[in-house]
């Protein structure tokens, strides 16, 4: 799997993690897929890989969280694989986590949080506050820490100072090899680059960290060495020195022409790209048109801001970007499941910027989730029934007041033949959490489909799929596009965006940075405006 | 394993739950010094032979010991049914649409309620009871009455969660205190009968009466009205779409959302059905057997709804089947007293168990990985 190994590391150089074939099935998705994993004793090494890559599977495996359905795990070149079945091993095997959720108990004060668990006890049970204040007051000197207040209640602290106690926390149950999953998700560049300097001050002490990021920025500023995660395997492995962010970029996003080792897999997927016209300039009618579009993700940050977009009729419009860059966020508004702040959207010149999801989807807005297990099929619902969703009012799908049950199994079963769906024993009555995963976005597709929308809005449409299913969907689209469909299609696999898309639009730090036409699909140009290295809002994170 | 067993498995668990219940439940008589074979041979035989005797016809049904129960006893446990599978209904409707309606108890005592003061319209005399509207007018307004207030008491909290994130456990159980308390205050107060000492209203007019079927017990057409009630339930959430929309907002909230279902909507409506079956639980009891709203007019058919809905499976025929079960047991558990000296109330541990036995599946990815990563793995 690995195109260059990380230095041929000397015998006697000793690893303080090992994972070796990992593999982790989830129900319709293979999460990890025989995943390897070294990590240098005394180095600073990011994961990196899209969302859904398998890269918090992997660390909660690590951790003990998890438990692996097969592979091996050698903490300080010992075999754990048997004895690390929980947290607690983990920890007692040296390991800490700093999770993307903290868990700090708000009520509790610092001091506490950091003991709890281990509390240092004096004869009779009562908790020796002073032992355990030494100890924390040697660590945080250790490390330089200002202003934490050992009394102040974990409530009070700014997210980096949680960040901070949660470490702290690590290190008092004696962690020398710390795990951050996304540590800097919610943090603001300054405090991100405090945080990633107090992780060096760390590994200067003799720690190992671990963490997964999907910055690029983070990666080639921070890490010593670097693996490359996705749909589930280790792609690539490299010294951070020996790297750069195009030859990152294309591993994650699984590019296939650029001239490296190891991308042959999905090179069929590209050589025999289906074959299509090219949309002539003249048929200028747009189907989707949005202004000034800005929205706010769950946690009241910034989704996006000042979008502007236009999508004519029967044009595939890519939208590509790091994730987190606002992308997920902004189809979910133009689908109306999520609110934006302001904005207006229309459709065939319509305004539906105040319509509900259901009134949009009336106006012809059709929408295929990026969760599809949560948010687009109901699992534990037959086939037939998540064929029916939406539309369970509808005479001409079998629905009305009254059922018609006959009816909705024969248009179930047509559309299994028509789209492929391989269900497996039952047919239309299997419960669609049984499918696998390709087979599920297939029905979501053909469902998507159904009643002949305007627009399509896919998030990662073929994320987690094989080749084959893959290009089933994008044939159902090419179909559907023929007929007049438009499509806005948010992605983060280049490959498919440059396969299919008539042009890309590319988001970079909640904004779209730039548009790229179809004659210059090329990595670099889009590496480029993706990193925040062209494109209009250039800020400090970009370097 | 593979899955065809684990799912019969999966269907076969209210029944591993009974028998853990009552296995549990022997123990518990043991421990106590109690004979606890012949305590729950005679549970056994009571419970039994309550329904073989309905299904023979007899009038006569034996128990060991030669005791012998007439037709009035039988009669007067189908009547204790009647409520359990309102109840039941009740619980379960709401449990498929996602939502845990704890609050039964306290949509049965406003549907009583209801039910009570509707049933005083048109009197004319009021110590016998004589009226003067029609039985074919009087009796469906006074269950509608009770099934609207019913509806009301259990849709408020729905709207409660739709509108301002309230969770349901809190809000129906809390409304089961106001309803109990205003109940209370009106039957002290404005809605008093002057002539007699008790907390309790007027009595209704006889219009608005469920007529005995077996004289002098409490045995109504109620019953019927319940196994009505099952297949229209049946019918609501396997032929319809509401039922389908019920079902899939239950199921997955997000997905039924983001496919454009009227989410709130449709849990409004659920518990609206849902406080409805209470509702006309609390109706058939005063209409049957008060003939007027009394203090503690609900019992504890409200939470025993709970356990009969979860042995039933949610599904509407489980949960008749349940309310048999569960309605036997409290039955067969006085004679078994009767006859044995053991406490009626370990009816109540059997019951304890069997809800903790289900509950178990509600666990949920517990129970669907494991059915399904054998699964996915076959289908790919």
């Amino acid at each position: 799997m690995t195109s260059s190994d990380p230095e041929s590391p000397a015998e006697q150089s000793i690893f303080a993690v090992r994972m070796e074939g990992i593999s982790k099935q989830y129900p319709g998705v293979l999460a990890n897929d025989r995943v390897d994993l070294k990590i240098l004793k005394g180095s600073m090494h990011a994961v990196i890989g899209e969302n859904g890559a398998g890269k918090s599977t992997l660390l909660g495996i690590l951790y003990g969280r998890t438990a692996a359905d097969s592979g091996k795990i050698y903490i300080n070149e010992i075999d754990l694989t048997r004895t690390l079945k929980s947290p607690a091993d983990a920890i007692h095997a040296g390991i800490g986590m700093v999770s993307q959720h903290y868990s700090l108990i708000p009520a509790l004060s610092v001091l506490e949080n950091c003991i709890l668990g281990a509390e240092p006890t004096v004869p009779g049970g009562w908790i020796d506050y002073r032992r355990a204040a030494q100890a924390i007051d040697l660590q945080i000197n250790l490390l330089g820490l200002k202003n934490i207040d050992l009394k102040a209640p974990a409530s009070s602290l700014s997210i980096a100072s949680q960040q901070k106690v949660e470490i702290l926390k690590a290190l008092y149950r004696g962690a020398s090899i710390l795990l951050l999953d996304e540590p800097t998700a919610t943090l603001a560049p300054a405090e991100s680059k405090g945080l990633f300097e107090l992780m060096q001050q760390l590994v200067t002490q003799g720690a190992t960290v671990v963490y997964i990021t999907h910055k690029l920025t983070e990666v080639m500023d921070y890490s010593t060495a670097v693996t490359v995660l996705r749909n589930g395997k280790s792609v690539a492995e490299f010294v951070t020195g020996q790297t750069s962010r195009e030859v990152l970029l294309a591993k994650m996003m699984g590019h296939t022409e650029l001239d490296l080792p190891s991308t042959q897999e999905k090179q069929s997927a590209s050589t025999s790209a289906l074959t299509r016209m090219p949309r002539t300039e003249s048929s200028n009618k747009p189907c989707l048109q949005a202004a000034g579009l800005s929205a706010a993700t769950d946690k009241k940050t910034t989704a996006f801001e000042d979008v502007n977009l236009e999508v004519q009729a029967g044009e595939i419009v890519g939208i590509a970007g790091v994730e987190g860059s606002g992308q997920r966020e902004l189809a979910e508004v133009l689908a109306g499941v999520r609110r934006a702040r302001n904005g207006v959207i229309k459709i065939d010149g319509k305004d539906v910027s105040r319509n509900t999801i259901q009134q949009r989807i009336e106006n012809g807005v059709s929408y295929i989730p990026e969760d599809r297990n949560r948010s687009g099929l109901i699992p534990t619902l037959t086939v037939a029934e998540n064929f029916l969703l939406g539309s369970q009012r509808d005479r001409s799908c079998g629905g009305g007041i009254f059922l018609n049950k006959k009816k909705i199994t024969q248009i179930a079963e047509s559309i299994i033949t028509a789209a492929d769906i391989r269900t497996g024993v039952g047919g239309a009555d299997r419960k669609a959490g049984l499918l696998s995963g390709g087979n599920q976005q297939k029905l979501l597709a053909a469902r998507a489909l159904k009643k002949r929308p305007k627009l399509l809005i896919a998030c990662q449409p073929t994320r987690g799929l094989d080749t084959a299913a893959a290009k089933s969907i994008y044939r159902r689209l090419r179909e559907a596009v023929e007929m007049g469909l438009s499509v806005l299609l948010i992605s983060s696999d280049l490959d498919e965006l440059f396969e299919i898309s008539d042009r890309i639009i590319v988001m970079f730090n909640h904004r779209i940075a730039g548009e790229i036409s179809k004659d210059q699909f090329q990595l670099d140009t889009i590496g480029a405006l993706m990193t925040g290295v062209s494109g209009a809002p250039l800020n400090e994170a970009s370097k | 394993m593979n899955t065809s067993t684990s799912a019969l498995l999966l269907r076969l668990r209210p029944i591993f739950s009974v028998l853990i219940g009552l296995s549990i439940a022997g123990i518990a008589m043991a421990l106590s010094g109690y004979h606890a074979m012949e305590a729950l041979s005679s549970l056994g035989s009571a419970s039994t032979g309550l329904y073989t005797g309905v299904l023979r016809g007899s009038n006569d049904i034996n128990l060991p010991g030669g005791a012998h129960l007439s037709m009035f006893v039988l009669a007067q446990s189908l009547s204790r049914i009647t409520p359990l599978i309102f109840t039941g209904l009740s619980v379960a409707i709401g449990l498929r649409a996602g939502l845990f309606n704890i609050g039964c108890q306290g949509q049965m005592t406003v549907g009583a309620l209801a039910a009570a003061v509707i049933g005083q319209l048109g009197i004319t005399n009021s110590s016998t009871g004589q009226g003067s509207l029609p039985v074919w007018i009087h009796i469906p307004i006074t269950l509608a009455a009770a099934a609207a207030a019913g509806g009301c008491w259990a849709g408020f909290a729905a709207w409660f969660k739709t509108k301002r994130g309230v969770h349901e456990v809190l809000s129906t159980i809390m409304l089961n205190y106001i309803a109990a308390n205003i109940v209370i205050y009106l039957l002290t107060h404005n809605l008093k009968d002057p002539v007699s000492m008790a907390a309790q209203t007027r009595l209704m007019a006889s219009s608005a009466w469920f007529t005995p079927l077996v004289p002098g017990a409490n045995f109504s057409i109620g019953l019927f009205l319940a196994l009505a009630g099952v297949a229209l339930i049946a019918i609501i959430m396997n032929r319809t779409a509401l039922g389908y929309e019920i079902r899939a907002v239950g199921q997955g909230t997000e997905a039924a959302r983001t496919a454009g279902l009227p989410v709130a909507r449709t849990m409004i409506t659920a518990m609206f059905i849902s406080g409805s079956l209470s509702g006309i639980a609390g109706a058939v009891e005063v209409m049957a057997i008060h003939h007027r709203c009394v203090q503690g007019v609900a019992g504890t058919y409200g939470f025993d709804g709970i356990a009969v809905a979860l042995l039933g499976g949610l599904q509407a025929g489980g949960v008749l089947f349940s309310a048999l079960f569960f309605g036997a047991l409290s039955n067969g558990a006085s004679y078994m007293q009767m006859q044995t000296d053991v406490p009626d109330s370990i009816a109540v541990i059997v019951q304890s168990v069997v809800i903790i036995c289900i509950g178990i599946r509600y666990i949920p990815p517990v129970k669907f990985w494991n059915m399904r990563r054998s699964d996915a793995r076959s289908s790919i």
